[in-house]
């Protein structure tokens, strides 16, 4: 996995172009001697602002290159390496762009911004290193699909054994197979679904467990395997839906980032 | 969920959660257009439906607009000079024209007195047309901004062009500089020319800078009589109350500011030894140290007086004090005039004679007598006539320099200005640059020495008054009177008194 990794993508090949990047900037900002205070109207203030400007519109198009599945140009493992690092290096582009000034105006909230979605993306980096399956739909190497599907052979075959058992068990077997993995969206958050009908026909039949008959205890196996999967499922969607709360911070951030960035260039040289 | 297509619900729900949380491409679009939106459509907007404002500091008749409510504020990169502070919401009063770097005139139509690097209609440096007022002078770099960039930027590249300036300007007068430790020419002092000539005549201005040498002391046409020798001997200088140790901040009064000095006054600083009194043994009054019309008519108004009054003069009677101010440090020759004679007309002549020519004017003055009639309608005017050399104003001795006197306070004055060995007013006591240099040194750090760069001592603007396109015809006081122009300009207004 260390090479096949998207951090440690080619030898780390982006990490030391990023590092290179970063010590260049910062060596030619000590060593600048600006007839005026750093920052964006100097020379390497101009220049560093050209670079950020660069890295920005590249690192945006990172969105383009991953639906681009046709594209021969790097694989989107390395183009995703090298977001992450060179994502990472803008942070050191754009603070001493800045000259370590900043204001209430148009050029603080670009970099502010800046900061903002280069922060969401360290979130995102550490969402994806510690849970990589979260990258596509699988879990335990099965889809949602095939768990869907486990849950329904579940079901079939509980029903068919609680053909031979009481009508209370048959409703309690029927209430767990049409109850809902989330009650409503925001469970979605939480993981929890504290009215889970399985959750209570698992209790129920615990508690009528002593005596039963080998095929309600058969049952009660089923459907406690039922509740594993379901509780299995609610955690995978719990935490696949905070990798996509944080694409829907890092996407609008970078586009509000894209705004305020046109705004700045623009102003800067409209007022020069 | 769609309850056409008969899925069941356990797939239908695993579905609807394997879709991505809706928003991001709303969000997106909102996030892009609100920033957008806010900095830059509204205020370019507002700037190209701006009114003509009113506010504009200059009084040209076309200020420049001002932005409706200020939405180009979100523009300002950074607090402007404290100076500047007044127009800091008014971005288009510096910001005339869009995409183009702000002008000379948008700063010149309030800075109208600060001239540029050299004369315009003398001197042309192609180097210096590219400059703008902004290649030194950027705002928006916080309150005191703009003076740290000055002091910056005064020391900076001076030797660029100054190193070898002859190559570029082979007329100019100045020398090559290329640091104030290692290669500066000698000092060039301003001084007073000589009063001759038709310039001097004329009363135009005779200051000229004329270059120190190692060894030589400067002297200056100047018609007062001082010996700082005598005043500052150790051993005391005699006054009416016996010998008095005199230092220099006896008549070098600072200024407000301690920047300079206040212009030495005969009545604060000499006259409690130098006094104009004429008649010690009758009476305490002076002639006023004015005009000589002034003095003679005191003169021959106190004689008329004693005459009428017959009042008797007897000057065998002085004490040493009232002969002392008799003729203020020679005590052996009493002047003649306590014992004149004759009528109250030939008394005052005498007293005049006196005064004028051996116990007062002349003690510090160019006096010359004149063969001329006195003003008309003075009671003097039937006295012999002198005339007292103009004595010239004030002058800055460096006037191409800075020197602030406050901060060289901890020095004594002697340590630059040998006054005690100068016997002649005419000396000119400006320091050269070796004694500069016992404390400073070039803009490079020397071990114990003051790091000097060129904006320590120069600016970059010439003063106003320098440049002659802008100066008026002449705000100088007429230096020069030579005694034979002031006759002629007596005889000249007596002519045309005369019915």
């Amino acid at each position: 996995m260390a090479q096949d990794h998207f951090l440690s993508f080619n030898k780390s090949k982006y990490l030391k172009w990023a590092g290179a990047l970063c010590a260049i900037c910062i060596g030619l900002y000590l060593a600048d001697s600006p007839p005026i205070k750093p920052g964006g109207g100097t020379w390497l203030g101009y220049g560093l602002g050209a670079l950020g400007f660069g890295l920005i519109l590249w690192l945006m198009a990172f969105g383009l290159r991953k639906r681009a599945y046709r594209s021969n140009l790097g694989s989107v493992r390395g183009w995703l390496s090298a977001h992450v690092y060179l994502g990472l290096a803008l942070a050191v582009v754009a603070t001493l762009h800045t000259g370590f000034e900043l204001g209430v105006n148009v050029h603080s909230a670009a970099y502010v911004l800046t900061l903002a979605v280069i922060a969401s993306g360290i979130w995102g980096v550490i969402l994806y290193v510690r849970q990589p399956a979260l990258m596509g739909n699988l879990l335990n190497g099965q889809t949602l699909q095939n768990l869907g599907s486990g849950l329904r052979d579940i079901d079939d075959q509980c029903r068919k054994l609680a053909q031979g058992l009481s009508p209370d068990i048959q409703g309690l077997v029927k209430n767990s197979s049409t109850g809902r993995i989330f009650a409503n969206r925001w469970q979605r958050f939480s993981g929890k679904n504290p009215n889970c009908a399985t959750q209570r026909t698992v209790d129920t039949l615990a508690e009528k467990n002593n005596g039963a008959s080998p095929a309600q205890r058969e049952l009660y196996n089923l459907q406690f395997r039922r509740l594993q999967q379901l509780l299995r499922i609610r955690e995978f969607v719990r935490s696949r839906t905070w990798t996509e709360v944080w694409l829907l911070l890092h996407v609008p951030l970078s586009f509000g980032l894209l705004g305020s960035l046109v705004a700045h260039v623009v102003s800067v040289f409209f007022y020069w | 969920m769609d309850h056409n297509t008969p899925v069941d619900p356990i797939t239908a729900e695993i579905g609807g959660l394997q879709k991505p949380l809706k928003g991001r491409r709303p969000l997106s679009w909102f996030l892009f257009s609100a920033m957008l939106g806010l900095t830059l459509v509204l205020p370019v907007l507002a700037i190209l439906f701006s009114p003509a404002a009113p506010s504009a500091p200059s009084d040209s008749s076309t200020p420049n607009p001002s932005t409706p409510f200020a939405l180009d504020v979100v523009w300002n990169p950074g607090p402007v000079a404290n100076a500047h502070q007044a127009w800091a919401n008014d971005c288009q009063v510096c910001h005339s024209s869009p995409f183009s770097r702000v002008k000379d005139a948008d700063c010149v139509a309030c800075h109208k007195t600060t001239a540029g690097h050299v004369d315009p209609t003398t001197t042309k440096v192609s180097a210096l047309e590219e400059v703008r007022c902004a290649t030194c002078h950027r705002d928006h770099q916080g309150a005191f901004g703009l003076a740290l960039q000055n002091k910056h930027f005064e020391g900076q590249n001076c030797a660029a062009c100054h190193a070898d300036i002859k190559k570029t300007m082979p007329e100019t007068q100045t020398l090559n500089v290329r640091d104030f430790g290692q290669e500066h020419p000698e000092f060039r002092v301003q001084v007073l020319g000589a009063a001759t000539g038709p310039t001097a005549a004329a009363g135009t201005d005779r200051l000229r800078r004329v270059r120190q040498a190692s060894g030589v002391v400067l002297t200056e046409a100047t018609t007062l009589k001082f010996p700082h020798d005598v005043h500052l001997a150790s051993k005391g200088v005699r006054s009416p109350e016996g010998l008095v140790k005199m230092n220099c901040d006896g008549c070098h009064k600072p200024n407000s500011d301690r920047s300079s000095f206040q212009p030495v006054a005969m009545k604060e600083h000499c006259q409690s030894c130098h006094a104009l009194k004429f008649e010690p043994a009758l009476t305490n009054r002076e002639v006023p140290h004015g005009s000589a019309d002034e003095v003679l008519s005191t003169l021959r108004e106190f004689y008329s007086y004693v005459s009428l009054n017959r009042v008797q003069l007897d000057g065998s009677k002085l004490s040493p004090a009232q002969r002392f101010i008799a003729l203020p440090g020679k005590e052996d020759r009493l002047p003649t005039f306590v014992n004149g004679a004759g009528d109250a007309r030939s008394r005052a002549a005498a007293s005049a004679t006196d005064l004028f020519e051996r116990t007062s004017c002349v003690v510090c003055h160019t006096v010359n007598r004149l063969d001329v009639a006195g003003k008309a309608g003075t009671p003097g005017a039937d006295l012999p006539q002198w005339a007292i050399a103009p004595v010239a104003g004030q002058h800055a001795w460096m006037p191409k320099a800075r020197f602030v006197h406050s901060a060289h306070e901890a020095s004594k004055c002697t340590d630059c200005h040998s006054a005690p060995d100068s016997k002649k007013a005419s000396d000119v006591l400006m320091p050269d640059i070796a004694v500069c240099r016992d404390c400073h040194m070039g803009a490079e750090k020397v071990a114990n020495k003051v790091a000097s760069d060129c904006g320590t001592c120069h600016g970059f603007h010439m003063a106003p008054h320098e440049v002659k396109a802008q100066a008026p015809a002449s705000t100088t006081t007429p230096l020069a009177a030579s005694p034979a122009a002031l006759a002629t300009q007596r005889q000249t207004a007596q002519l045309a008194a005369k019915p």
